[in-house]
C-alpha cells in the first residue's frame, strides 16, 4: 500500500507542481481546455467557508469572475484570515488543484483544492462618509419634516373650515 | 366616446402618487434600521437621504395637488403606470449612493429590476455590498411582487371603490374575495405565512453550513423574498451557486413554484378543496409544459453525465425560468455553454411564466393553455358535422366555458408579449449581439425572469439598458395600463 501511494505521488507530483496559473476568466470561458487538469487559480476569498459533508467550500473572486473551491481537508482553510465582505478585503489566495468542468461528486463546475497559499493579506478598511452626504441627509430630512408639519396643520385646519 | 382627463384628474393622480411615494419612504426605514443594527454608517446616511427625499416629495405632492375628484379608472391606470416608474427612480437613490453602480441609469435599472421582480443586475462588486443595501434590493422584490400600489392604497387611503382598477392595472386579472382590498390582504397573509416557513427552512440550511446566525437569518430572508416573489436577486454575485448546496437548491425550487402559483389557487387550497390542485387547468398546463421542456432539455444535455448533474444543471435552470424567478446555480457564463436546443427550451419556459394572479411575468399558463386548447377545439370542430354546436370546457376553480372573450384576451396579451420579446431582441441584434443571446436576454427582461447569458452588464450600451428598463416595466404591468395611459394622454391632443 505504501509503495502504491509513493508511486502515485511520484506520478502526480510533477503535475501538481508544474500546474500553470490560469485566470478565472479564461477558465470559465473555455472550461473544456482545462477539464480534469491540475492548475492554479488566484482570487480574493469571499464571504465565509461553507461546510459540506467532511469537506468545505470556499468561493473566490477575480475580475468579476467567481469559482467555488472544494477542500476535502478543511484544516487547510485555517490559513485564510480575512474573508471579503462589506468594508473588508478578503485574502487573495493561490489555489493548486484539479479543475472539473462537470464534477461527478458535486455535479457542477469546481476545483478540488490540494493546497493554498495566501499571496496577499486581506484587511478591514474604515468606512468613509463624505460631509456632503451628511449635509444632504440633514437637508432632506428637514424638508421632509417641514412638509409633513405643513400638511398636518393644513389637514387639521382644513377639516375645521 | 373616449373619456379624456382634465386638470382635476391630473391633480388627483399626483395626489395619489404623493401618498404612494410617502409609503415608499416608510419602506426605506427597514434598510435604515438594518444599517443601524449592523453599524453600517455610510449606508445609514444613504437611506436617510432616500427617506427624506421620498417623504418630502410625498408630502409636497399631497400639498400642491389636492384630490379634486373621486378616484376612478383613469386615475388608477395613470397611477399604476407612472407609479412604477417613480418608485424605481426613487428606489434607485440609495442604491446609487452606495457607490456600487457606474451611473444613475445603472442604479435605476437595478431598482426597476427589483420592483418588477426581474432579477437582472448591473451592480458591481456585489460581494462587498452592505447589509442595508442588500436588504433594500431584496425588499424591492417583495414590495413589487405583492403589488405595491394596491397594498399601499389599502393601507393609506379609503379609496376602496377604485381598488379594482389598481388591482387590474398591476396585472392581476382575478379577484380572490369579493372585496379587492380583502383580496390584497389575503395575498399578504399567505405571503407572511410562507415567509415564516421559508425563512426557517433557509436559515436551518445556511446555519448548518457554518454561516453565522445573523448572516444566516438575513440571507434566508432575502432568498425567500427572491424565491417567493420570483425575483431572482441574491446577496452574493454567484447567486445560488455561492452556497454549493443541493438542499438549498431544492428548498428554493419549492418556494419558486409556490410563488408561481395563482394566489386564487392558494386560497382554494387553504380554505376550500385540496383536490383542486389535481383538476386545475393552470397546474395541468404547467405540468405538461414542464415535463415536455424537461425532456427537451435533458435530451440536449444528454452527454453531460449522471441524472444528478442533469437535475442540478438542467432542471434547476428550467424551474427557475418557468417560474420567472431567475435563480441560477451555475457559474457566470454557465448558460453560454448550453446547447442551442437547451437554450431554446429555457427561452420558451421564460416566455410562458407561471399562473395569472401570481408574482411571475410572461404570457402566463392560463393563456398558453387557452391558446393550445383553442387550437385543438378548432380541429375538432372541423371534424364534426357541419351544423353541430360544440363548446369546450376547462376547470379553473370551477367549470368554465371557452368563451370568445377569453380566447381573444389570451391572443391579444400573448401577441403583446411576443412583439415585445422580438422588438427587444432586434435592438440587441442591431447593437451587435448574437441573435439567440439577444432573444434570450430580451425574453428574460420582458417576462421578468432575470436569467442572463451575459449581455446584461455595466458595459452594455446605454440604449439597451433603457430598452430593458422599458421591457421590465411593461412586462410587469402587462402593457394594458401603460397603453391606456398613453391613450388618455393622446386624447388630450384631440380636445
Amino acid at each position: 500500500m505504501k509503495k502504491f501511494i509513493f508511486l502515485l505521488l511520484i506520478f502526480l507530483l510533477p503535475a501538481i507542481v508544474s500546474a500553470k496559473i490560469v485566470s478565472l476568466e479564461e477558465l470559465l470561458k473555455t472550461p473544456e481546455n482545462f477539464d480534469g487538469k491540475y492548475l492554479q487559480v488566484e482570487g480574493e476569498v469571499i464571504g465565509e467557508s461553507l461546510s459540506q459533508g467532511d469537506g468545505a467550500w470556499v468561493n473566490i473572486s477575480s475580475s468579476g469572475y467567481h469559482m467555488g473551491i472544494f477542500f476535502s481537508r478543511p484544516q487547510i482553510i485555517k490559513a485564510i484570515h480575512s474573508w471579503g465582505g462589506y468594508c473588508r478585503k478578503g485574502d487573495v489566495i493561490r489555489v493548486k488543484g484539479k479543475f472539473f468542468k462537470q464534477c461527478q461528486q458535486h455535479q457542477l463546475t469546481d476545483i478540488h483544492a490540494q493546497s493554498i497559499k495566501v499571496i496577499e493579506k486581506g484587511y478591514k478598511f474604515p468606512e468613509t462618509v463624505s460631509l456632503t452626504k451628511i449635509k444632504a441627509s440633514g437637508i432632506a430630512v428637514v424638508i421632509c419634516l417641514a412638509a409633513a408639519l405643513v400638511y398636518i396643520v393644513r389637514e387639521k385646519y382644513g377639516r375645521k373650515n | 366616446m373616449i373619456i379624456s382627463p382634465d386638470r382635476k384628474d391630473f391633480s388627483s393622480i399626483l395626489n395619489i402618487l404623493g401618498r404612494l411615494v410617502l409609503g415608499l419612504s416608510f419602506f426605506m426605514l427597514i434598510p435604515l434600521v438594518t444599517a443601524a443594527l449592523k453599524r453600517e454608517v455610510s449606508p445609514f446616511f444613504d437611506f436617510l437621504i432616500g427617506f427624506g427625499i421620498c417623504g418630502a416629495l410625498g408630502f409636497g405632492l399631497m400639498l400642491l395637488f389636492p384630490m379634486k375628484k373621486e378616484a376612478g379608472w383613469i386615475h388608477a391606470f395613470f397611477t399604476v403606470s407612472f407609479g412604477w416608474l417613480i418608485f424605481s427612480l426613487l428606489g434607485a437613490v440609495p442604491l446609487h449612493l452606495s457607490g456600487h453602480f457606474a451611473s444613475y441609469i445603472d442604479a435605476w435599472f437595478e431598482s426597476m429590476s427589483g420592483f418588477a421582480t426581474t432579477g437582472l443586475v448591473l451592480i458591481q462588486d456585489l460581494d462587498h455590498l452592505s447589509f442595508a443595501h442588500n436588504m433594500w434590493r431584496h425588499l424591492t422584490m417583495f414590495i413589487g411582487g405583492q403589488g405595491i400600489i394596491l397594498a399601499s392604497l389599502s393601507i393609506l387611503t379609503r379609496a376602496r371603490s377604485v381598488a379594482l382598477g389598481f388591482y387590474i392595472g398591476e396585472a392581476r386579472q382575478e379577484k380572490i374575495l369579493p372585496n379587492v382590498v380583502d383580496t390584497s390582504r389575503f395575498i399578504w397573509k399567505v405571503s407572511f405565512v410562507y415567509m415564516v416557513l421559508g425563512v426557517a427552512a433557509f436559515f436551518a440550511i445556511l446555519y448548518n453550513q457554518g454561516m453565522k446566525w445573523d448572516k444566516s437569518f438575513f440571507h434566508a430572508l432575502w432568498i425567500f423574498f427572491a424565491a417567493f416573489d420570483t425575483g431572482g436577486f441574491a446577496p452574493q454575485a454567484q447567486n445560488i451557486a455561492y452556497y454549493h448546496s443541493p438542499l438549498m437548491e431544492a428548498a428554493t425550487v419549492v418556494f419558486m413554484v409556490l410563488g408561481a402559483i395563482n394566489f386564487n389557487l392558494h386560497f382554494w387550497l387553504w380554505n376550500r378543496s385540496k383536490k383542486e390542485i389535481f383538476k386545475n387547468f393552470e397546474i395541468k398546463t404547467f405540468m405538461l409544459s414542464l415535463f415536455g421542456l424537461t425532456g427537451i432539455l435533458y435530451f440536449s444535455l444528454r452527454f453531460c453525465g449522471t441524472g444528478e448533474i442533469l437535475f442540478r444543471k438542467g432542471f434547476y435552470q428550467l424551474v427557475s425560468a418557468h417560474t420567472g424567478c431567475g435563480f441560477t446555480n451555475l457559474n457566470s457564463l454557465g448558460l453560454n455553454h448550453f446547447p442551442i436546443l437547451g437554450v431554446l427550451a429555457l427561452i420558451f419556459a421564460m416566455m410562458v411564466g407561471g399562473g395569472v394572479c401570481s408574482t411571475t411575468g410572461g404570457i402566463k399558463l392560463m393563456r398558453l393553455g387557452i391558446i393550445f386548447k383553442t387550437f385543438f377545439t378548432e380541429i375538432k370542430r372541423w371534424m364534426m358535422p357541419f351544423r353541430s354546436v360544440y363548446k369546450d370546457r376547462f376547470h379553473h376553480l370551477q367549470d368554465l366555458v371557452f368563451s370568445s372573450k377569453r380566447v381573444k384576451e389570451a391572443f391579444i396579451y400573448s401577441a403583446f408579449f411576443l412583439l415585445t420579446y422580438l422588438a427587444g431582441a432586434l435592438v440587441a441584434i442591431v447593437l451587435g449581439y448574437p441573435a439567440s443571446l439577444s432573444l434570450f436576454e430580451s425574453v428574460s427582461a420582458t417576462a421578468n425572469v432575470g436569467l442572463s447569458v451575459g449581455i446584461t452588464n455595466p458595459t452594455m450600451p446605454l440604449l439597451l439598458k433603457i430598452v430593458y428598463i422599458f421591457q421590465m416595466w411593461a412586462g410587469r404591468l402587462e402593457f394594458i395600463s401603460i397603453f391606456v395611459s398613453i391613450g388618455f394622454l393622446l386624447s388630450l391632443f384631440k380636445k
